[in-house]
């Protein structure tokens, strides 16, 4: 797992509803530039760019240039915590259904 | 692997296997501090102070005694604990199913509850508790 203020950062970077669209607009192309986000939000391209900056920051985001356009895509890694949250809940609920047989057996 | 999927046995009776799956004092015994009871509908939590753990329930199913169902909402997580219960000669197969860890917003929960960074403390927890 990364280390706190990356988490941190991550959750910031998620807690708000445009860059949770920009996210999940992401999630669905390979690759997508800064005007085709833009279309599709009522903002302006400076204000998307601001929220696409933070993405970036939590990296969550990845950019690069072609040409003169910038072109965004999504690096889900940081959000590998929940896969985490999984193995945690395997390990919890085989334990504590050990300690319930050995209960039941004591009986 | 979205999901959490485990199977036990028990020697057991199926009946004192879904005592023990519904009956707030031995599922306290078990599982962690609750008040729980199952009627569909109810809401209540789970929670162990010394993991700062608090879990927010709402009984979904229950089916005595072959199945019970309630969400299960605790740190970043926002889940479904399902338990099914098949009595096999005298015997008792128990199937757990947690579902619902890959909803979106996931992350976003973890920061309303402040939870970010806690699971790797839960785990030593629950490694040395282990030991």
């Amino acid at each position: 797992m990364s280390g706190k203020h990356q988490e941190r950062d991550v959750y910031a970077a998620v807690a708000d509803p445009t860059r949770r669209k920009l996210l999940r607009l992401l999630a669905d192309a390979e690759e997508l530039p800064l005007y085709e986000l833009t279309a599709q939000f009522q903002m302006g391209r400076t204000a998307v760019s601001k929220h696409l900056a933070v993405l970036k920051e939590a990296g969550l985001v990845v950019d690069r240039k072609v040409g003169r356009e910038t072109r965004f895509r999504l690096n889900a890694a940081p959000l590998k915590e929940i896969k985490d949250w999984i193995a945690f809940y395997e390990k919890f609920w085989t334990e504590r259904v050990s300690v319930l047989k050995k209960m039941l057996e004591e009986e | 692997m979205a999901e959490v999927l485990l199977d036990f046995q028990f020697a057991s009776s199926i009946n004192k296997v879904w005592d023990a799956l519904t009956d707030p004092d031995t599922l306290a015994k078990w599982v962690m501090e609750n008040d729980f009871k199952p009627v569909v509908g109810h809401k209540c939590q789970f929670r162990n102070d010394e993991w700062n753990l608090v879990v927010e329930c709402e009984v979904l199913v229950v089916e005595e005694p072959n199945r019970l169902s309630y969400t299960w909402i605790g740190g970043p997580i926002d889940t479904v604990v399902t338990w099914t219960l098949t009595e096999e000669s005298g015997t008792t197969r128990l199937h757990l199913e947690q579902t619902g860890f890959e909803k979106e917003d996931q992350a976003y929960n973890g920061a309303k509850y402040g939870w970010a960074g806690k699971v790797g403390e839960l785990k030593k927890v629950l490694g040395e508790s282990q030991e």
